[in-house]
């Protein structure tokens, strides 16, 4: 192991301070030891600190392309989610090397409590990547939530042990391409899949609930024939996941999605033998909108319209909201992203 | 000098109520096995850090016994180079400078009694300079010496406490199973009186099992719900990652149950579930502990396996390292049917818990290093939060951390911030490393000042050590004529599966190690 170590603190300087540490061919034991160190050398006379940490954070090994947006979601975490934080990349040399960084926030005033959490950037050649988790296990903070984080949807997960230990995956299917869902939907059924994508299309199923509440609306719930959706251009996937909410809440069964005059269409069987048709179009949405922009469902000569008034910009980013733990996050996206996936695939 | 013949009422010390920091009287302290691994991981080191933070009497010596052919010097560099690997303060000159000179070595043969009359000599020499400092006889050498040791220690008149103070300090295992275990007792109490014995297990040095006794019965809120009627369950786990290293020899013959079970886990279900002691001192603390192991239920033979899992590690991946099986180490027969994890539910039939079960258990080559007691409370009747994940809102747990990071922790359940009454289970956290400063003394530092002291509060008594075999005996007996062997479990992984059958009902599982 060869360590060095380094601090950005300068005398007097309020926040943040960061410590960092970086050894080469290291093992859990040396990297626990070291974390306890730097913990320990927060803290002293007139310092109260505290270890501030609400989640393990696991990062897969993401391209390159996204290794400067995942440094960014990163480094405004500890504002709003200070985590446990382990980054896995790849390198060729058979050795586990690790890069550490500790960050303490220390508020000005006499008498405020700092808040400290860290991070760990660990590059491992692929064979030890297949078996990651056994090197993380003892790095996990117990009675935390763990989550692992696939910064790109197609990434792989290294090691399918990770999984045995987290909470939920975090996902960003509006990143990749629409081909993620079907990966999604079988992720989603193995464990909770936070898609931050599922997270901007909040106020769509928020709006379509409130629209079908009124009871002469949901009266027409049975008689719909046709769904009109108008996403983003660059939101197929939301568009997808919504429709494929549409279709697991009413009971549709979605046959698969054929290329019409620009536009996707998918016809989906319902419960009765009827049949909806359901019609995704790109339109030029700005200012965000959480990828759609746009639906109606028709029932004969009735229309029930949703329009984009309450989707906002700060719907984009998502990440602050997803990385949280709490399960409703998910509600409804399994089956969701199983229709999804389903109408990419043919059929259900 | 010679002893000093005491009145029959000491006078008070008057000067020792306004001291906070308890110095122990002169001491000779006499290390069998002086060049072993034990004495240069654990006791030289802390008879270091003792000195360092000022706990050592002024009159202090060591005598280092050893068969290796050693003078004090070659002795004194061992035990140098001990502490500045092993110390967790490291080593610094002054502290050295004023210990080294107090170090000596004694070579010789344990069987010879000649030994043993050097070693008077020797301590004699030490006590020409004043009054006879106390004794005290650290057995770091293999159990089998014990009782030759003992025994020839009265032989030579040094362990008679009419002259001067006395103490035996020895290290698990105390037998291999009762029947050894009592004729240990019976050897060493031929010998020393029990009030002499100091039966070191190591985890009762330690601050969070210390801390259990202080956060139990120094807790009002507490006490009220420590009972059947609010506990569903305990678990305590003592989980390795680490295998068997070069200790076949040792441990194939023992195996988890005997090397953990029977003490580290059997001392901590005892200071779990036991009653409020009167006084924290040594007998009264005791009493309660072996009250608490009299009412473990004894299962029969035939009723072990509904109660009791064992495993054994294949191999695997740990730490990020491939890993080899039990029966690949080195030593290990290859058809050892060793445990190197045991699981196994434990009734204690008593008012308290009767009806609440204590889930134990140990094991080697798991994913990572951990000793925990986890208290779960029983869930509340009725949750009135419609559309709130409830399934996520787990019942009050109660953990216990004992190592790696000493502290308490108290999940509780929350409402997420927002508009919706969403719920999520949330930690209330303490770890000594940062709630306190200053770094706690190592479990040996502990230990062996409490017993230059004499208070053997936070040690095992005869009587406890052989409740403690009576457990575990039915368990040995039905192993030993059992067919079928302990479950293979793969290095890395939570341990044989059979394991979570014994808390698979009312939605009982494991915590993840």
């Amino acid at each position: 192991m060869t360590p060095a170590t380094a601090t950005d603190a300068t005398p007097g300087q309020e926040f943040p301070e960061r410590m960092r540490w970086a050894a080469k061919g290291v093992s859990a034991h040396d990297l626990n030891a070291e974390l306890d160190r730097l913990h320990r050398a927060t803290g002293g006379p007139g310092r109260v600190l505290a270890l501030a940490r609400t989640l393990n954070l696991i990062v897969v090994p993401s391209p390159d392309r996204r290794e400067k947006e995942v440094e960014r979601a990163l480094d405004g975490l500890g504002h709003h989610t200070p985590s446990r934080t382990l980054v896995l990349r790849m390198h060729r040399t058979a050795r586990v090397d690790a890069a550490l960084v500790m960050e303490c926030q220390m508020p000005a005033g006499a008498g405020r409590v700092g808040l400290c959490h860290d991070r760990v950037v660990l590059s491992m050649d692929a064979a030890r990547l297949e078996h990651s988790a056994s090197f993380l296990a003892p790095l996990l903070l117990t009675d935390l939530p763990t989550v692992v984080w696939l910064p790109e949807a197609g990434s792989d997960i290294p090691d399918p042990r990770l999984l045995e230990r987290t909470q939920y995956v975090l996902v960003d299917s509006g990143s990749g391409g629409h081909e993620d869902l079907a990966r999604l939907a079988d992720l989603a059924a193995e464990t909770r899949v936070h898609d931050m994508a599922w997270g901007r299309l909040v106020y769509w199923r928020a709006a379509v609930a409130a629209a079908f509440e009124p009871a002469q609306s949901r009266a027409l719930l049975p008689d719909i024939t046709e769904v009109e959706l108008r996403y983003e251009v660059e939101g197929l996937q939301a568009a997808l996941l919504l429709a494929g909410w549409f279709a697991a809440r009413a009971d549709w069964r979605p046959g698969a999605v054929e290329s019409q005059d620009g536009a996707a269409r998918v016809v989906a069987a319902s419960a009765d033998g009827g049949e909806v048709a359901i019609t995704l179009t790109a339109a030029d949405c700005q200012g965000g909108c959480g990828g759609v922009d746009h639906v109606v469902f028709r029932a004969g000569s009735d229309e029930i319209e949703v329009g984009r008034s309450g989707a906002t910009s700060s719907l984009r980013n998502m990440f602050a909201e997803a990385i949280q733990p709490e399960p409703s996050f998910a509600r409804g996206y399994a089956p969701a992203v199983t229709a999804a996936a389903a109408m990419l695939n043919g059929a259900e | 000098m010679s002893a000093v013949t005491q009145p029959e009422t000491l006078p008070e010390n008057v000067f020792a109520a306004d001291v906070e920091k308890a110095l122990p009287p002169p001491t000779t302290l006499v290390i069998f096995g002086a060049t072993g691994d034990l004495a240069a991981r654990k006791l030289l080191p802390a008879v270091y850090n003792l000195r360092r933070g000022g706990l050592l009497p002024e009159r202090f010596h060591a005598i280092g016994i050893g068969r290796s052919e050693s003078g004090d010097d070659a002795f004194r560099a061992h035990a140098r180079e001990a502490i500045s690997s092993y110390s967790r303060t490291g080593i610094d000159g002054d502290t050295w400078e004023s210990l080294e000179p107090r170090l000596e070595f004694l070579q010789g043969d344990l069987d010879d009694h000649g030994l043993y009359e050097s070693l008077g000599e020797r301590i004699a020499k030490l006590d020409a300079d004043g009054p006879p400092a106390q004794r005290v006889f650290y057995l770091a050498v293999s159990p089998a010496f014990f009782g030759t040791i003992a025994q020839s220690l009265a032989s030579a008149g040094l362990s008679d406490e009419a002259k001067v103070p006395a103490r035996l300090m020895i290290e698990k295992p105390f037998g291999h199973d009762l029947e050894t275990a009592l004729a240990l007792n019976d050897e060493i109490s031929s010998a020393f009186d029990e009030s002499q014995v100091f039966r070191i297990d190591h985890y009762l040095g330690k601050e969070t099992v210390q801390n259990l006794q202080v956060m139990r019965f120094a807790n009002g809120i507490l006490e009220p719900v420590w009972n059947r009627r609010y506990v569903e369950h305990v678990q305590i786990t003592m989980a390795e990652d680490i295998g068997i290293g070069r200790r076949a020899a040792y441990y194939d013959s023992a195996g988890a149950i005997r090397d953990v079970i029977q003490n580290h886990l059997m001392q901590l279900l005892a200071l779990t579930a036991m009653e409020a002691p009167v006084r924290f001192d040594a007998d009264t603390v005791r009493d309660e502990k072996v009250k608490l192991l009299r009412s473990v239920r004894r299962y029969t033979a035939a009723e072990v396996p509904d109660y009791v899992v064992r495993g054994q590690y294949g191999s695997g991946w740990v730490g990020g390292e491939e890993v080899p099986a039990y029966v690949d180490e080195e030593g290990v027969p290859d058809d050892s049917r060793t445990d190197t994890y045991v699981a196994m539910r434990v009734e204690v039939d008593n008012w308290r818990w009767a009806g609440t079960p204590f889930y134990l258990r140990c094991g080697k080559r798991l994913p990572r290093r951990v000793t925990e007691i986890a208290v779960q409370f029983r869930p509340v009747p009725h949750l009135p939060f419609a559309r709130s994940d409830l399934a996520e809102a787990e019942p009050n747990q109660m953990i216990l951390s004992v190592q790696p990071d000493e502290g308490a922790s108290l999940r509780l359940v929350a409402k997420v911030p927002g508009q919706s009454m969403n719920v999520r289970p949330v930690q209330m956290e303490f770890k000594y490393g940062t709630s306190f400063l200053g770094d706690s003394p190592e479990a040996y530092e502990r230990l062996l000042h409490d017993a230059l002291l004499g208070d053997a509060t936070l040690f095992t008594r005869a009587d406890e050590v052989e409740q403690e075999w009576r457990i575990i005996e039915p368990i040995l007996e039905r192993w030993a004529s059992d067919l079928q062997g302990p479950e293979i479990y793969e290095s890395g992984s939570q341990g044989p599966g059979e394991a979570n059958r014994l808390l698979a009902i009312r939605g009982r599982a494991w915590r993840q190690i």
